[in-house]
């Protein structure tokens, strides 16, 4: 019993040393990854502020433009729904990573030669990346962004079944936004430069998407256009149904959320496919 | 009246140093600890017009406080300096356009744009008359050979093109002083060779006082006539180079080359070393041993066909000063 | 006289070598300025959509929002494109490159600032112009009054950026600082400064003077009063003036070799 209980004993200890010197490699790890972090938190920062701004100008503008009206809504939102709005579209725009640049330069280094060798599928691990990025900065955007809106115009009201669908299309618009993203990165096959089209995809994105002004508020004509494409669906959609919890028109943001996706995904994997081939062809 | 003249001068810095581990950081920002280091440590020095004079010394010695200090970057914390007259650090505007600063790290070429438009640059720059500017930038595109090059982009030049182009700019504005650092660095051995003739010529024919900072010992002896050697902050050495050859390493290499073969070879003093059966090298230091006995023994039992004596290399010299200075202090 | 004959020709031999470099790589400089006309052309889309749905906004029309928009992007423009270096040098002298300017007898600040062009800043100074002109399609005078007013906020600008990348005399790493300050200066330089009350209009007209170059200059090119112009121009030279200072003595701090965590 005694011998039984010393060698319990010592492989306890024993376990216990190796346990804390294991916790202890990480804290070193830790640590050196605080000079990382700090570089990492000097930008968290910055567009933190950026976010402040934006949103407090925006609040001024938009509490001027109700005064005069003597609305308390406009565009089915009131003031507060409107500032909650700006906040849920540019936490979006802001989370997405420079990814057009990365597939670019990727296939222009001939890396993507190398990545297409692998036993898994390129555009599957590129999505999972992505994502995985996208929702750390989804993350950290709402995680400095709610307290600012919460101290420009306290909480709103929200119905978290319509936020959980909300999420969804979120869910379904960033699936969307990797498919053209990546789409556009892979013309650097045959393009001298892909940043321009980049470019213009964000800037559309962002007015056409309702980042600032939600799509009601467009002119009659542009809105109608608009509401074919798929940009509202990657901003606007989601930020007004977290909002307003209006499930109006679920019905038909569903069946247009579905078949552009389709449509993306079809686009890009034919994109992908003729780029293989011209891979293969010219051997990189 | 002198090109440069130093008197005692000093340099202090406070440094930060930062604490490792743990809290570190947030203590440094709390109280940071400082460390008082002395770059410059009463160094004085004369240097007439028209020298050629290396500033030598291992990283850390000072040299780059000491340039900074003589081309006004820097104020002393005490001492007194003078280039061409005027204080350096007082007089800044006035001293830029007499001396010539050629560092390293940043290249006076505009990158993009051919040598050409950086030497018209340098022109509105140092304010030079567009009537003796044209002639003086035909002398020098003449004794740089840089005219094949003058328009085309200067990313697209060899390093041995480029830095001709970099020297001759330097020289545009006739500058009376000028300090350069590591103008031959990563160039071949022709390429080498070319600079340190003309920095050599422009000094003969317009007087310019050259001040080289290198740790290409071929640069020191092939450009220059007097050696100053730092380290620590302190002047270690200030001599003419055939002296500091002479004096600071009694050694000697005594080169042989034998008519036949000699396959054992004994000599009274000295380290030997034997590249071939052909020929021996016997180094020794001629304050101990007597090198005229040594060679008498060595032609009396061996077929010496040639006898060369040498001075150790520049670079063994100047390592053997820094040793010796590191252990002094 | 000839102090500054000396200098004009010295900026002028440099705007043409920056501009010979921007135009050696003629896809790209194009490809920056239409990108910088798409990124500016979006905005004010946005605002044209903004002001059809409501028409006035504390006496703002969209024609004087556009303004705002015409004189900051064609004021910032010139003067970024001409002083490149005003918004990035924090890094030159954080590393030390401040040596190689100081080494040569032309003034330091004025030399530093002008190295560099920014090839995107042409698209805004296009935009600027363009848009002024066909908004407004003012007659000689007017034309001449909108590139006077936009020339001082451009000045102010400038200024302000200079004084913001300064501040690494003094802080070490400043880039971070530096470029918040100066992206806040040109985000509220184009939203009209009367949406803001009481601490954040006082901040507009001092610490980020963004005041002088939203609201001011729409004033002036509204009533045409020659106040308002005098006021610009007093502004443009009091920034100026203490960019210089502010500069001056970070410079002098530089030379006693107190970037003590810099140096060694």
């Amino acid at each position: 019993m005694r011998a039984f209980d010393l060698v319990g004993a010592g492989t306890l200890v024993r376990s216990l040393a190796r346990w804390s010197r294991g916790v202890g490699k990480y804290g070193a790890i830790a640590r050196a990854s605080l000079a990382t972090q700090a570089v990492y938190l000097g930008e968290v920062a910055a567009r933190t502020l950026f976010l402040a701004m934006i949103l407090f100008i925006f609040l001024s503008l938009w509490q001027v433009t109700y005064a005069a009206l003597g609305a308390t809504a406009i565009a089915g939102l009131s003031l507060g729904q409107m500032v909650w709005y700006l906040l849920m579209t540019e936490v979006i725009v802001i989370s997405r990573p420079r990814f057009t640049r990365e597939i670019d330069a990727e296939v222009r280094s001939g890396d993507i030669a190398y990545q297409l060798t692998r036993p898994y599928s390129y555009v599957g691990y590129r999505l999972g990346h992505h994502l995985g990025d996208r929702l750390l900065r989804l993350g950290l955007g709402f995680a400095t962004g709610v307290p600012l809106a919460l101290l420009y115009v306290g909480p709103i009201a929200i119905d978290p079944v319509a936020a959980a669908i909300a999420l969804a299309v979120l869910a379904c618009g960033l699936l969307i936004d990797f498919a053209i993203s990546m789409a556009i990165g892979l013309c650097a096959f045959w393009v001298e430069d892909t940043a321009p089209f980049s470019l213009l995809y964000d800037r559309l994105l962002m007015l056409l998407g309702g980042l600032i002004l939600p799509i009601d508020l467009f002119p009659e004509l542009v809105a109608r256009v608009v509401a074919y494409l798929p940009f509202p669906l990657l901003l606007y959609a989601p930020a007004r149904l977290i909002v307003t919890g209006d499930l109006g028109s679920i019905g038909t943001m569903s069946v247009q959320l579905v078949v552009t996706a389709t449509v993306a995904l079809w686009v890009l994997g034919v994109l992908f496919a003729v780029a293989t081939r011209r891979l293969v062809a010219n051997g990189g | 009246m002198r090109a440069i003249e130093v008197e005692n001068l000093r340099r202090d810095f406070r440094l930060r140093v930062p604490r490792t581990g743990g809290l570190g950081p947030f203590a440094d920002v709390v109280r940071p600890r400082i460390r008082a280091v002395t770059a410059v440590d009463g160094v004085s020095l004369a240097i007439d017009p028209g020298e050629l004079v290396a500033f030598l010394g291992p990283n850390g010695a000072g040299k780059s406080t000491t340039i900074k200090i003589l081309t006004g970057i820097l104020h002393p914390t005490s001492g007194r300096a003078e280039v061409l007259g005027l204080t350096p650090w007082r007089d800044r505007g006035r001293l830029a356009y007499r001396i010539a600063a050629v560092f390293g790290q940043r290249s006076q070429l505009w990158y993009h744009l051919p040598p050409r438009d950086t030497f018209d640059l340098l022109a509105r720059i140092y304010e030079l008359d567009p009537a003796r500017y044209r002639p003086r930038i035909s002398d020098l595109i003449a004794r740089f050979e840089i005219g094949p090059y003058l328009d085309t982009p200067v990313r697209r030049l060899s390093l041995g093109e480029r830095m001709r182009c970099e020297v001759a700019a330097a020289f545009l504005h006739r500058p009376e002083v000028i300090f350069l650092d590591e103008p031959t660095i990563g160039l071949d051995v022709i390429a080498r060779q070319r600079i340190r003739n003309l920095i050599r010529e422009v000094n003969r024919d317009e007087g310019t006082t050259v001040f080289l900072t290198s740790h290409d010992t071929g640069d020191v002896e092939h450009v220059c006539r007097r050696a100053i050697i730092v380290n620590h902050g302190r002047i270690v050495v200030d001599a003419p180079i055939a002296r500091l050859k002479r004096d600071a390493l009694q050694n000697r290499v005594i080169r042989l080359t034998f008519a036949t073969p000699v396959d054992d070879l004994t000599v009274l003093h000295g380290e030997v070393r034997r590249p071939d059966s052909y020929s021996a090298s016997i180094e020794l230091d001629v304050a101990r041993s007597p090198i005229d006995r040594t060679i008498a023994d060595v032609v009396t039992r061996y077929p010496v066909q040639d006898i060369a004596i040498e001075e150790p290399p520049l670079e063994r010299v100047i390592a053997a000063i820094y040793q010796r200075s590191r252990d002094a202090a | 006289m000839g102090r500054l004959r000396v200098e004009a020709e010295f900026l002028w031999a440099y705007f043409r070598a920056n501009l010979k470099i921007a135009l050696e790589y003629r896809v790209a400089f194009w490809a920056n300025v239409f990108a910088m006309l798409l990124n500016d052309l979006i905005w004010v889309t946005f605002w044209i959509f903004f002001f059809t749905r409501f028409p006035v906004v504390q006496g703002y029309d969209v024609r004087d929002i556009l303004t705002i928009w015409a004189v900051a992007a064609f004021g910032f423009g010139i003067g970024v494109a001409i002083f490149g270096n005003c918004h990035r040098f924090a890094p030159i002298i954080a590393e030390g490159r401040l040596d190689y300017y100081l080494t040569l007898p032309r003034p330091v600040l004025l030399h530093l600032l002008v190295s560099q062009m920014s090839v995107s800043a042409w698209g805004d100074a296009l935009f600027g112009l363009g848009l002024y002109l066909i908004v407004v399609q003012p007659s000689p005078p007017a034309l001449a009054g909108f590139i006077a007013v936009s020339l001082c906020a451009g000045a102010i600008i400038v200024a302000h950026a200079t004084i913001a990348c300064s501040l690494a005399f003094w802080l070490g790493q400043a880039e971070g600082v530096a470029g918040a300050i100066h992206d806040a200066m040109i985000l509220f330089s184009t939203y009209p400064t009367s949406l803001f009350g009481g601490i954040v209009r006082v901040v507009l007209f001092t610490a980020v003077p963004a005041g002088f170059v939203a609201y001011i200059p729409v004033r002036y090119l509204r009533e045409f009063a020659p106040w308002q112009l005098g006021v610009m121009i007093a502004a443009a030279a009091f920034y100026i003036a203490l960019a210089i200072i502010v500069f001056r003595q970070g410079l002098r701090r530089y030379e006693s070799g107190n970037l003590v965590s810099v140096r060694v």
